[in-house]
């Protein structure tokens, strides 16, 4: 297909652009979001699982459900957001077929994937060779909790924004966040390795 | 005490990117050192929740974009584009809609309205059995027969239904028109 503005242009497009641009049926302006997006989705989704091999299947599973609903996409509102709403329905989706499969029936609903153990030796060795981050002890945290986190600070999402990625109110945001941050003010001030 | 708990849950789940929050509060802060170290605390891990989150952004996996456009263009998938009004699809629908209204206006005139005046017949009889209703609708004493009160109501009633007429005909030709030039030709097997 014929491509109506060069790669290059589009560059300094806004992704809101380049997916009506997508709409239409340029692949190429696709190909710049994926590009665009691809490593924050990719960086979201391993929070989320916890596996790289699953986080990679399931960006791809994301970035195809997009292509595919692109017509259901409201310029009006944030692509990202949309984006990241997509993404976390296909891990949802995922950690649901993966619990069916794997763990029996009476196995806690709210156990989190592949959490960081601290206590672990392997990872206090591996702990040494670099600088202790306060998102290693954010994996400690409910995986709600550190998914609020994430998508407020890490990856600069309104609390409006996060609330709708989560599929959930502002309201419940806001606790989350707060008791994901002071949680971590406790465990910063009884660990030393993080202060 | 427990204005110190309000405070610090305020102060928790409050937006604060546009500084303070309210006047109360941050004089109270001022004042209280357990709310003050509750702040810098929760400030503290703010600041580093931001700072850190780069180096939390490993590089996605090389091949990523290459198997997800690889993935799209293998199973040759086109996204549905977004409909217009346009379309044809939707040119249609609001044909075979119009069609279906002025079908129930035409129908619903033939019933009521029809040049057969059974129904102001009916009426007609009617009424020159029953006294009129003096105090809405005075009668004229020579129309008290019915054939006389039938010319009467035709007479009234006419430009009433010409008006009619023509806006049924006027209908009855925009759908022949819509169906012939819109509509698809039948299949010849």
């Amino acid at each position: 297909m014929l491509s109506i503005v060069s790669p290059l242009d589009s560059i300094a497009q806004s992704p809101e652009h380049l997916a009506v641009q997508s709409q239409t049926g340029c692949r190429d302006s696709f190909e710049l979001l994926v590009e665009h997006f691809e490593k924050r989705i990719f960086n979201f989704l391993l929070r989320l699982v916890g596996n790289p091999h699953d986080a990679e299947d399931i960006a791809q599973e994301t970035f195809v459900s997009a292509y595919q609903s692109l017509a259901r996409y409201n310029p009006s509102c944030g692509f990202s957001t949309w984006l990241f709403t997509i993404a976390k329905r296909c891990a949802v989706n995922h950690l649901r077929k993966v619990r069916r499969d794997e763990l029996p029936p009476t196995q806690n609903d709210n156990a989190q994937p592949e959490a960081v153990d601290l206590e672990d030796p392997s990872v206090v060795l591996e702990g040494k060779d670099r600088k202790h981050s306060i998102w290693d002890l954010a994996r400690t945290l409910p995986t709600k909790q550190q998914e609020a986190l994430w998508l407020h600070y890490g990856e600069g999402f309104s609390v409006a924004e996060t609330a709708q990625i989560m599929g959930t109110n502002q309201i419940y945001v806001k606790v989350l966040l707060h008791r994901g941050r002071t949680r971590l003010g406790k465990l910063l001030g009884s660990n030393p390795n993080h202060q | 005490m427990i204005l110190c708990w309000f405070i610090q849950r305020v102060l928790g789940t409050a937006s604060r990117r546009n500084g303070s929050i309210s006047p109360r509060i941050d004089t109270h802060v001022a004042s209280c050192a357990r709310c003050r170290r509750f702040q810098a605390n929760q400030n503290h891990v703010i600041q580093r929740l931001q700072n850190e989150a780069e180096i939390e952004h490993p590089p996605a996996p090389a091949f990523l974009h290459g198997k997800i456009m690889s993935r799209i263009a293998r199973a040759s998938i086109e996204p549905p584009r977004v409909q217009h009004l346009s379309q044809p699809s939707w040119a249609v629908a609001g044909t075979i809609a119009l069609a279906c209204f002025f079908g129930i206006l035409y129908d619903w005139n033939e019933k009521y309205f029809s040049k057969s005046g059974r129904s102001v017949e009916t009426l007609a009889r009617a009424a020159s059995q029953e006294p009129p209703p003096q105090a809405f609708l005075p009668i004229p004493p020579g129309l008290a027969k019915a054939p006389s009160l039938h010319k009467w109501t035709e007479d009234l009633e006419q430009p009433l239904e010409n008006e009619l007429h023509a806006v049924v005909s006027d209908a009855h030709n925009a759908v022949l028109n819509l169906a012939q030039s819109f509509l698809p030709n039948p299949i010849e097997h």
